[in-house]
């Protein structure tokens, strides 16, 4: 799929590790482990909007769309 | 529902076995009649339906047995249709005995295949990729059976009309049924992929 989801690269850049960030959005490890390794086949508002929240980003440094 | 699904999933086990029995029934009987060799025992031609009835040609009243100049098939009227015994060792002997046996293996087969269907619907999880490819698999073998079925009725009527010359006999039976419920079957088994497939992206959905 052409669109890469960078979240590994903004965890690493707010030194945060994926099972802090699942319990700060009050998600599954497994399901923000989906999201990290690109398996995801859709992502809600809802979650997007609490990582920009809590990684402090934008939804662009999240979604990346590459040919 | 879930009663329901325990009780689908208990009556096409038994069925299943029930069938499966008859099958290795009728494959020891067919098998002791072909060893026996005894000239006077025949086997009643009948269809899917236990049904064995034939329409005839013949104009001739028919009250007592008439046989093929070779004694492979007889027939005797039973007004207004017939009914037809073979000889197990002729070649339509031979064909209808391995022909029957293919039926009703068949038959087992698409009741095993419901069997697990209903023991791997699981109302908590209700979408797998294995009910789907049961269900298909289903469908097809209803649909070979119709289509196995169509040829059986003519190369029977073929084999059994070139032993027997006094009379030219048709088989009554119905078709087209297993070809409907195969269609439907199909039909379900892919509105249940596209529900799958739903489901899977939900699932993915975080």
């Amino acid at each position: 799929m052409p669109i890469i989801v960078n979240l590994d690269v903004m965890l690493a850049k707010r030194k945060m590790s994926l099972s802090e960030i699942a319990g700060k959005m009050d998600i599954t490890l497994s399901n923000i482990s989906i999201l990290k390794t690109g398996k995801a086949k859709a992502i809600r508002f809802s979650t997007l909007e609490k990582i920009c929240e809590i990684l402090d980003c934008q939804p662009a440094d999240i979604l990346e769309y590459k040919k | 529902m879930k009663l329901i699904l325990t009780i689908f999933k208990w009556a096409t086990a038994i069925l299943c076995c029930f069938v499966v029995l008859v099958t290795v029934g009728m494959t020891v009987r067919y098998a002791s009649t072909l060893y026996e060799n005894n000239p006077d025992s025949y086997i009643t031609i009948q269809d899917d339906n236990m049904r064995h009835e034939f329409m005839g040609t013949a104009t001739d009243e028919a009250s007592s047995f008439i046989y093929s100049p070779d004694k492979a098939a007889r027939y005797k009227q039973n007004k207004p249709n017939y009914s037809v015994d073979i000889r197990p060792n002729s070649p339509v002997g031979y064909y209808y005995m391995v022909s029957t046996l293919i039926f009703v293996s068949l038959g087992a087969l698409i009741l095993g295949m419901f069997w697990q269907i209903f023991s791997q619907i699981s109302l908590d999880a209700p979408f797998n990729s294995r009910v789907v490819r049961l269900l298909h698999t289903a469908a097809y073998l209803y649909i070979i059976s119709e289509v196995l079925g169509f040829i059986h009725y003519f190369v029977l009527g073929k084999l059994l009309n070139n032993a027997m010359q006094q009379n030219t006999l048709h088989q009554i039976t119905e078709k087209g049924d297993n070809l409907i419920i195969g269609l439907i079957i199909l039909i379900i088994a892919v509105v249940y992929k596209r529900g799958l497939e739903i489901y899977e992206e939900h699932s993915l959905t975080v």
